[in-house]
């Protein structure tokens, strides 16, 4: 296969990168080992960052931030819900840190307002009444599958090409110049070669892995964080500590659940990261801080991602003092490999932006004067899309007098709907049925619409014959490293009752 | 209001509890908070499944496997009893099945394999006589047919994961796969309750037999999902079997069961019979204790609240899905009399890293420690209250995912828990 620009990795850079070099009429293919969203993209807060974070530290963070957050919020409005963020200190927070926190807003352009705190409180009664002081900024939540769909979807209307379940290999140079790669196809192990004169190394926490097989170099320090989804979305707003950041102080309402985050640890586990017993318990330490029910609110899952940070001989420590700032590194300049250029690091807030960058570059190295047209060009979006609002879903179900269709009770989720999804995807599993339709995102986290989906690829000859119980198991092992950190209470109840019918009933834990 | 014997919990522990002591001539109360666990099992008595429970290979008779079972599980609720006590409640159970006609099958003595919804098996060794003719060391041809918008039973699922085991070598009956179109009932959901329901009218099953007889090929056994009728399932399944010249089976599917519904109904209705009074629907129980005694409960929350008293308590309020026990995030206890429950402390060794593990889950076997007349104990062993015995899932010790034995535990420590308490009662 021949092509321009091979871009690895199917998170947000690189699906950002991806739209904007078809949008420039270049040719490109895109390549990611798993599922599209898989890596850290799929594994955040799902926070539209107003910059409010990293003022104070990391003025150049912020102020990428706040222009990103509006540029977004207009090209990528069906995917974001325009909550606001508030900036909240607590009595044990450092109380010089709020007009510290104004000032930096102010010089790099964040609108930030203080706001009186009994004026919250009526309208968030969720949280601490201990709260001192409370700022109000443009936060907002997002949703990455979404918006990373979105920009995949317009590059491949556009002509350009996407390999998912296709894992780099190899890469070629001939003296010097990049001529091409091998990919293997992760499911049947086929090899894929492409010939291209570019590549885009948008591999993330994998991002050092692909410039070696160049012969590159490009140091990334891995820092998990972890993550707890409640089962109530007890506050309308994006809430923050009014601090320097650190564990729990981060709270994004989702839909009808809020997640709480994050922690910040250094790993070398990047392939499967997973939350322990032990942030889940900091977490939610931390959080009753803000949102004193927080701790005795139905946890329903906790998960992690592993950011990929750069900068690493300047840290020492903390992970949170490394920039947050994204590096592009263009090889030809550096060590001397033409054509191959890394980015890393950033936020899912500057994806668009880091792409632009690297497609500036790119064009620049081609010798081609194309703009940029994703700042103004919104995403496109079905048109019925809005963020997951189980009212009007169960106005549309009952309307239609349809209950018998509902395939996850949790998230109202038909069957039509899975089956419309199922359109696109030639070889699906079942995570990514749920991540396109909410399907099992709920409080029994697919405990009982998994068999059901499971029935359905089943029945569209999706999956081949007699593996359905491996995909299902596949799925319920992954789902359990989710709940097990976060098991008591009601959610443990929940799991007994999972494993009544899987262990007890199905016998799977035998077969 | 003075009783006898109150029993706490409606599952089938506590309603077998009832039973035996309204045997012995008891007057018997049953408190429960809602309707039990029941409508959570699939209707079938699981003795003993696997033993060890990490062996691949299920127990081919529970009865002998109890044997040797004592030496490796001395703490189980099982080897508490002993085998003669076993026998005898599953053989009251059994009788009153029976006689409320849900007749069931088998013996303790040998276990049988029957299909699941998903297409795997399940050992067990107590079936409804509606579930008997798919078992699967039966050779045969059989039609699995699906009702269209039945989420939880697909025919196409259960056909290709069955004839998989089949190919194996695992099972001896091969699967072909059919569904029937919707009922066409509007805004009702095709659920199992409302299909069990319409199961019940001779005028649906009538519909049905002529909607099936196309279908079924010479010599095919007929596989359904389990929704054939809710009080008259016996009748319909022997009425179907009639009409359509073929032996057919149910296939037990996730909750709610209506197997388990049925049984429900059946024994609430017997007891209803013999003069046990049942409160179902509480949130609020307190108990109220004096020297080493229940005194009684305290049901609401007002003080005008009534006061239950009664000689001997039964507790059956089941594992953490029945309410019997809960857990906060380093904590496990007892919900009502905050019994000793013992449980590592660190949360991490609640569970094992894998969830499908024949091993199980640690959390499955926790529960309130009991001596051999199934009173609490505290850690030194010591009886915690001279009038109160526990039975069913409450129980430590028996990881009844794991070993498959739910139904089995639940009917021999109710019924011998009942009789205790009982006897203690007439002291």
């Amino acid at each position: 296969m021949k092509t321009e620009v091979a871009v690895i990795g199917g998170g947000a850079t690189g699906a950002g990168i991806f739209r904007d070099l078809a949008l420039r009429g270049i040719d490109a293919i895109l390549l990611e080992k798993k599922e599209f969203t898989s890596g850290t993209s799929g594994r955040n807060h799902g926070l539209l960052h107003s910059g409010g974070r990293y003022a104070v530290k990391d003025p150049d963070s912020g102020r990428e931030c706040i222009r990103e957050n509006s540029i977004l919020k207009r090209i990528a409005a069906p995917c974001i819900e325009d909550t606001g963020g508030l900036f909240l200190s607590t009595p044990q927070d450092p109380p010089e840190y709020p007009d510290l926190f104004l000032k930096a807003c102010e010089k790099i352009g964040i609108p930030a307002e203080e706001v009186s705190v009994p004026d919250v409180l009526q309208k968030e009664p969720a949280l601490s009444p201990q709260i001192v002081r409370a700022i109000r900024v443009p936060d907002g939540a997002i949703d990455p599958f979404r918006l990373i769909r979105a920009n995949v979807e317009e590059a491949l209307r556009l002509g350009a090409r996407a390999f998912p379940y296709r894992e780099v290999i190899a890469i070629q140079t001939e003296g010097g110049v990049i001529r091409g790669l091998t990919a293997k196809d992760t499911r049947t192990g086929e090899e894929l070669r492409v010939e291209c004169r570019f590549i885009v190394n948008a591999a993330g926490v994998w991002a050092g892995k692909i410039a070696r097989m160049a012969g590159a170099r490009l140091e990334v320090v891995f820092s998990k964080g972890s993550l707890i989804v409640l089962n109530q979305r007890l506050v309308n707003t994006v809430i923050n500590r009014c601090r320097p950041p650190s564990n729990g102080d981060i709270f994004v309402p989702h839909g009808p659940a809020l997640i709480l985050g994050t922690t910040s640890l250094a790993t070398e586990e990047i392939e499967d990261p997973s939350a322990s017993e032990e942030e889940v318990d900091l977490l939610l330490s931390e959080g009753e801080r803000l949102i004193p029910v927080a701790g005795v609110t139905r946890a329903i899952r906790a998960y992690a991602g592993v950011r990929p940070l750069i900068g690493a001989r300047e840290a020492e420590g903390d992970a949170r003092t490394i920039s947050r700032d994204f590096l592009l590194l263009n090889h030809g300049d550096a060590v001397g490999i033409k054509g191959l250029f890394s980015i890393v690091g950033g936020k899912l807030t500057t994806y668009r932006l880091m792409a632009e960058r690297t497609v500036d570059t790119i064009c620049k190295e081609m010798g081609k004067i194309v703009p940029c047209a994703t700042a103004e060009k919104s995403l496109p979006f079905p048109r019925e899309y809005s963020f997951h609002d189980l009212g009007s879903r169960l106005d549309r179900i009952s309307g239609a007098g349809s209950y018998s269709e509902i395939l996850c009770e949790c998230e109202l989720v038909t069957r039509g709907e899975v089956l419309e999804e199922l359109k696109n995807l030639p070889f699906p599993t079942l995570k990514e049925v749920q991540e396109r339709t909410r399907a099992g995102m709920g409080p029994c986290q697919g405990g009982f619409c998994s068999p059901r989906l499971t029935a359905l690829l089943a029945e569209t000859g999706k999956i081949p014959p007699g593996t359905s119980l491996a995909v299902l198991r596949k799925f319920l092992e992954e789902r359990w490293k989710g709940t097990r950190p976060i098991l008591w209470g009601p959610q443990l109840k929940e799991e007994q009752l999972i494993q009544a019918l899987y262990s007890e009933l199905f016998n799977l834990d035998h077969l | 209001m003075f009783y006898d014997v109150i029993v706490i919990g409606a599952g089938l522990a506590g309603l077998m509890a009832a039973e035996a002591a309204q045997e012995k001539g008891a007057r018997v109360l049953i408190l429960a908070r809602g309707m039990g666990s029941l409508p959570l099992t699939t209707g079938c008595i699981d003795g003993l499944g696997y033993f060890p429970s990490s062996s691949p290979v299920p127990v081919s008779s529970p009865l002998t496997a109890l044997g040797r079972f004592r030496d490796f599980h001395p703490q189980h609720p099982y080897s508490k009893l002993g085998q003669a006590r076993i026998l005898s409640a599953l053989n009251r159970f059994r009788d009153l099945a029976r006689s409320g006609e849900i007749p069931y099958a088998g013996e303790f003595d040998s276990n049988f394999l029957i299909p699941t919804a998903l297409g795997t098996f399940h050992p067990t060794c107590l079936v409804p006589e509606t579930m008997k003719n798919g078992l699967l060391s039966l050779p045969g041809r059989v039609l699995l047919l699906g009702f269209e918008g039945l989420k939880d039973f697909s025919s196409c699922l259960a056909e290709q994961n069955l004839n998989l085991l089949q190919a194996q070598g695992r099972i001896a009956p091969s699967f072909r796969a059919e569904n029937l179109a919707s009922p066409g009932w509007g805004e009702k959901p095709v659920n199992g309750l409302n299909l069990a329901r319409a199961f019940d009218e001779q005028e649906f099953r009538d519909r049905f037999v002529r909607q099936v007889q196309p279908l079924l090929k010479g010599g095919e056994k007929l596989g359904l999902p389990a929704v054939l009728g809710l009080r008259l399932s016996y009748q319909a399944w022997t009425d179907l079997q009639k009409k359509l010249g073929t032996e057919i089976f149910e296939i037990p599917l996730p909750p709610p069961s209506i197997p388990g519904l049925r049984l429900y109904t059946l024994l609430r209705s017997h007891l209803q019979g013999k003069g046990v009074r049942t409160i179902i629907g509480l949130s609020v129980l307190k108990p109220v204790t004096e020297a080493g005694g229940i005194k009684g409960l305290i049901l609401g929350e007002s003080r005008k609240s009534p006061l239950y008293r009664a000689s001997a308590y039964v507790l059956a309020t089941g594992k953490f899905v029945g309410g019997g026990l809960d857990a906060q995030p380093n904590r496990v206890f007892e919900t009502l009399f905050d019994l000793p429950v013992q449980y590592p402390r660190n949360r991490k060794a609640w569970f094992n890293t894998q969830l499908l593990t024949p091993a199980g889950q640690p959390f499955n076997s926790f529960g309130v420690e009991v001596d051999e007349a199934l009173q609490p104990v505290d850690p030194a062993g010591k009886v915690v209250y001279r009038n109160l015995f526990a039975a069913g899932g409450i129980l430590a010790h028996a990881d009844s995912m794991a070993e498959k034995s739910g139904g089995g535990v639940a009917v021999a420590t109710g019924y011998a828990a009942g009789e205790l308490a009982a006897a203690c009662a007439e002291k």
